[in-house]
């Protein structure tokens, strides 16, 4: 009994793929394996890094507390988002919060990365969609929290991303309170704790008056070359 | 003569500028800033005091920066906390205006350690990950 052309084809593929198969089954799962390790490693926030996430998401939580308004930021990096969150938790947008959150605001960065060839042509921007009375305008942020549009594409984008988050409910605390509105806020005690502070900072003074110190020092060294050259004039001229 | 005279004249002054500088060092603190242009509002002694102002206390953080850059500083959703030489500066919305805090750096760093360890010194406390918000949330 003679087998039809098409059973002979299905034999075949099937000695192919039982042929081929295997391997590729072996090598698929020799790379799958750390795949999935490092899934399972990597942030899911990776611009800020899990911990810094759940950080920034836990002082939205307690603002929210506060000013019964939602908070949440969202970064995207050439049009990808790269970080969600919100008094909600990381990972969790605003949005998906429903009617928890009838007034809110949402800082959103933006930056273009281009080529690194093309590393001057790289840009950031950053607003914020807010309903809640008193939110702040992107300068007053700026100035309150120390941050610009270069700041998100320096070293330090993830730290200029948590200021001018958290300053957010901050400025639109200081709005409500300078309006006579009462704010709760307890002086803590001091703690009982074996952590200290690190070691100076740096000299107060001349931090703040480095440029007048240095001013006053360079006048002062070409008074003196001055000075020095007038009276080796006036000795040789006698 | 003449040329002699320029040359003391030139001595004296920079001896006073160099003297003026040190005594600037020692005597011009932040602390002083502070106590001069807001209402002391307590003293809990040498080390800690607090005052008032009916500023903004964006305002207030922006006028104590000007005068005084600190050496770092921290902005949560409560407030601005600088760290200085000597002192740690805290400045937070409070009803009518602002208050501020001033400590000196270690009893400042206890104080505001739950806003600024870590920050501004070591921290062995907990790893957290997000608690979650809602009724009972709290530090």
């Amino acid at each position: 009994m003679s087998r039809s052309p098409a059973v002979n084809m299905r034999a075949r593929l099937r000695r192919y793929a039982a042929a081929v198969g295997l391997p590729v089954v072996f090598v698929v799962a020799l790379f799958a394996a750390p795949l999935s390790v490092s899934a399972q490693t990597a942030p899911t926030d990776s611009f800020l890094g899990d911990a810094e996430a759940a950080e920034l998401a836990n002082e939205l939580a307690d603002a929210k507390e506060e000013l019964d308004a939602c908070f949440g930021w969202e970064v995207l990096i050439n049009n990808s988002p790269v970080s969600i969150g919100s008094n909600g938790g990381p990972g969790v947008s605003v949005e998906s919060l429903g009617t928890e959150c009838v007034e809110s605001a949402v800082l959103t960065v933006t930056l273009y990365y281009t080529s690194e060839a093309d590393e001057a042509n790289d840009s950031a921007s950053y607003s914020l969609i807010s309903n809640v009375s008193g939110a702040p305008s992107t300068s007053e942020m700026a100035a309150a929290a120390d941050v610009s549009e270069s700041s998100f594409l320096g070293e330090n984008d993830d730290d200029a991303l948590v200021r001018s988050m958290l300053v957010v409910p901050l400025l639109i605390g200081e709005v409500r309170s300078s309006s006579g509105e009462a704010i709760e806020f307890a002086v803590p005690e001091t703690a009982a704790i074996t952590d200290t502070v690190n070691g100076s900072p740096g000299n107060d003074v001349f931090r703040s008056l480095r440029m007048p110190i240095f001013g006053s020092l360079l006048f002062g060294a070409l008074g003196g070359v001055l000075i020095g050259h007038l009276y080796k004039k006036s000795r040789n001229s006698l | 003569m003449r040329s002699n005279k320029l040359g003391y004249a030139a001595a004296i002054a920079s001896v006073l500028f160099v003297v003026a500088l040190i005594f600037s060092f020692r005597t011009n603190r932040v602390e002083k800033f502070i106590s001069s242009k807001y209402l002391l509002v307590s003293r809990a002694n040498a080390r800690s005091a607090v005052y008032s102002s009916t500023k903004r206390a964006s305002d207030v953080y922006k006028e104590i920066v000007k005068q005084w850059k600190p050496g770092s500083k921290r902005i949560d959703s409560q407030g601005w906390y600088l760290r200085y030489d000597n002192a740690i500066v805290v400045v937070t919305p409070f009803t009518g205006g602002s208050r501020i805090f001033v400590d000196d750096a270690r009893t400042g760093y206890r104080r505001w350690y739950g806003h600024v360890g870590g920050y501004f010194g070591t921290y062995s406390g907990p790893a957290e990950g997000f608690r979650g918000g809602g009724p009972g949330a709290g530090k």
